[in-house]
């Protein structure tokens, strides 16, 4: 039977990595105990060896990330070919590409009719799978970060591939479609050449040579752009879904799940997501650098000031949310709630005048047009918030936070907090909803940026 | 129960490649279950050196400017990006079998910063880490670099901590392959130099803290039969 070889594992939650380089060719013959390919994460290089002896069968390129446990390649005995479920996967449709963007459309849309359905954890639909190579892989696998814990929500999609994949073993990788393999084995300088300079081919003289080392700079320029698959092994990694996301199916499951019934419209349940982890120990520090900024206004500037902060920022860079026009918005917690957040005017900078609206009057002042909107939920206190849009207003984007739950660090809350985005795929494409996410989580781990202007 | 035994070998200052391949032959008896794990201590003369996935130098100079200057460019299998090593440098190596110490990769790693920050402390520094990059940060600054390889379960490299470099080295490079990095050194911070023979007792203090383990000073005649040059 056809040996796994697996991404290592590191012992870090989330934490993804880059295969580096193969070692040897495709369908070239192991022995046991030879390294196979160089796995990178978190600053280490992880050799992996072949356990058994046989043919190799790589899955992905170099350059590919994945996420430790992931299956990477197989190793094949005399006269074994790809076991058929795998090939079954593979033969199988690519999952289906996002919505078509109605540019016309979005633009100025009030097409989405308001129902009772509150945003909160939990009311979070699925995300359909990224297409490999599309605007997500730009956006996420090439830019040169490390996006660990970084995935889509896909605790209720089937995987792609429809029932055939879901069917699978569950060890099984994700399913592929024919032509997506074939541009992963597709032969490159690189590919051919990258077995050529072995680090392991005499123990004592390890160290690359300088014409090996230059050969693999130009084995490296013949390389394409690597063809990066960031999400396709998310179901192989259930357990970094978080158990309390699940979708609210029902506007009377809404309706039971938000006793109080305050009067407002809820916006449809976003049919798109995606989620990360982030670091909060900068962000921390920069409040009480926010807090002298905000001095005259009353406000006590807190984590979740400078999130909105970061989203805002990120919104009016994006030139997919920007052609929305002024791009404004407003949260509004529930009522009752300890604490106000706010989304700063990113076209017209009255982030102080709102605040200082919002602690006089502890409600919502009357409404710009806006077209997105910034959504917390459960973010750093308040447990539990909706949106408010005004009516012939339209959603396109909303994104929360959430802390880790009784984490600790250091006798202190562990400074992480799972950052959600859902978005319409009607208004945003999921390579701009990508990059906006992206965006926002650069920002909020480098805080910095956001007092600069 | 005994706590495990590390081998803890100061090699003063040495060439990379020569301490490269002493790193390989004590991984290599690792691996095969032979051996005992080690700490190698060092300052390097001054190198470059490139990471696995990096091998295209990421210079600030040209790399014949870098070459006249004496300081050679070697490719190594570590992860993480290039970084200059050179005197004034603390350079700890661990070949650890890290099933033996019920630890997993990134736990060492945190490990081996969790050390340095207590050397730091040492001086009355507070080392950090940041979310966005592996090392040790003085507010903002670094001050030390970390890029490791592991193979069947036995680490290489290690981390590289500035007690008192000539930061200049890194004037050439952008270290970690980060533009805006500022680097500094432990006898920057203070203000006035500090010994690296300090910094590596300290090292070894608090390396055998943060692993719980029990560090064996390794004799000269044993460093000599390992063969360095």
């Amino acid at each position: 039977m056809a040996a796994q070889l697996k991404a290592p594992i590191l012992g870090g939650d989330g934490l993804t990595g880059e295969i580096v380089q193969w070692y040897k060719d495709d369908g070239a013959e192991l022995d046991s105990g030879e390294p196979v390919f160089c796995f990178e994460a978190d600053f280490t290089a992880v050799d992996v060896e072949a356990e058994e002896g046989g043919r190799l069968h790589r899955c992905f390129a170099p350059g590919t990330r994945a996420r430790p446990g992931n299956v990477v390649a197989l190793v094949l005995q005399p006269g074994e070919h790809v076991p058929e479920h795998e090939e079954d996967a593979m033969a199988a449709p690519p999952a289906p590409p996002p919505a078509a963007v109605d540019e016309e459309a979005a633009p100025t849309a009030t097409v989405m009719e308001p129902v009772l359905l509150p945003l909160r954890r939990g009311a979070l639909k699925t995300a359909p799978a990224p297409t490999p190579g599309g605007a997500w892989d730009r956006a996420f696998g090439t830019s040169g970060h490390d996006y660990r814990g970084f995935w889509p929500l896909r605790d209720e999609d089937p995987p792609p591939g429809g029932e055939a994949a879901a069917s699978a073993p569950e060890e099984a990788p994700a399913a592929f479609a024919a032509e997506e393999l074939e541009a992963f084995e597709q032969p490159t300088g690189a590919v051919e050449d990258d077995g050529a300079v072995d680090l392991y081919d005499e123990a004592d003289t390890a160290v690359d040579e300088p014409d090996a080392f230059e050969a693999e700079y130009e084995a490296e320029e013949l390389d394409p752009e690597p063809i990066v698959f960031p999400s396709a092994r998310v179901e192989a990694a259930p357990e970094l879904i978080a158990p309390e996301i699940r979708p609210i199916e029902s506007e009377a499951e809404a309706l039971d799940a938000w006793p109080d019934n305050e009067p407002v419209l809820f916006v449809p349940a976003p049919p798109a997501a995606v989620r990360g982890i982030v670091r909060l120990t900068e962000l921390r520090k920069l409040c009480d650098q926010l807090g002298r900024e905000w001095r005259d206004s009353g406000h006590t500037p807190r984590n979740e000031d400078l999130f909105l902060r970061a989203a805002a920022r990120a919104a009016l860079e994006n030139d997919a949310v920007s052609a929305f026009g002024d791009a404004a918005g407003l949260v509004t917690p529930r009522p009752g709630a300890d604490g106000i957040a706010v989304l700063e005017n990113a076209a017209s900078g009255s982030l102080r005048e709102r605040v200082a609206q919002l602690a006089a009057a502890q409600e919502a002042p009357e409404q710009p047009p806006c077209a997105f909107t910034l959504v917390t939920f459960a973010a750093f206190g308040i447990d539990e918030a909706m949106p408010v849009l005004p009516e012939g207003h339209a959603f396109a984007f909303a994104m929360g936070a959430t802390k880790a739950g009784g984490a600790m660090e250091d006798g202190l809350p562990a400074p992480v907090m799972t950052l959600t985005m859902a978005y319409s795929p009607d208004r945003l494409t999921q390579g701009d909803a990508a990059s906006l996410f992206a965006r926002v989580r650069e920002l909020i781990e480098a805080p910095y940026a956001l007092l600069a202007d | 129960m005994e706590p495990p035994v590390i081998k803890v070998y100061q090699l003063g200052t040495t060439s990379y490649r020569d301490v490269h391949r002493l790193q390989q032959r004590l991984a290599e008896q690792r691996r095969d279950g032979e051996g005992e794990d080690a700490l190698l201590l060092t300052e390097h003369r001054p190198v470059i050196t490139l990471g696995r996935a990096h091998p295209n130098p990421d210079l600030r100079v040209s790399a014949s400017e870098v070459t006249s200057r004496g300081i050679e460019i070697v490719q190594t299998e570590r992860g993480g990006d290039i970084t200059y090593h050179g005197l004034g440098q603390l350079v700890a190596y661990g070949i650890l079998r890290l099933a033996d110490h019920s630890m997993g990769i990134v736990d060492y790693v945190g490990r081996l910063e969790e050390t340095v920050i207590g050397v730091l402390a040492d001086w009355g520094l507070r080392g950090e880490r940041v979310p966005s990059a592996r090392g040790v940060w003085i507010a903002g600054r670094k001050v030390a670099s970390i890029g490791l390889h592991v193979r069947r379960g036995v680490t290489m490299h290690g981390v590289a901590l500035n007690v008192a470099t000539d930061l200049g080295g890194f004037d050439l490079i952008r270290p970690c392959g980060m533009p805006d990095v500022e680097m500094t050194s432990i006898s920057r911070e203070m203000g006035k130099p500090v010994s690296i023979t300090q910094a590596s007792e300290a090292f070894v203090f608090h390396f055998e803290r943060v692993f719980a383990c029990q560090a064996e000073m390794v004799d000269l005649e044993e460093r000599r039969a390992a063969a360095i040059g």
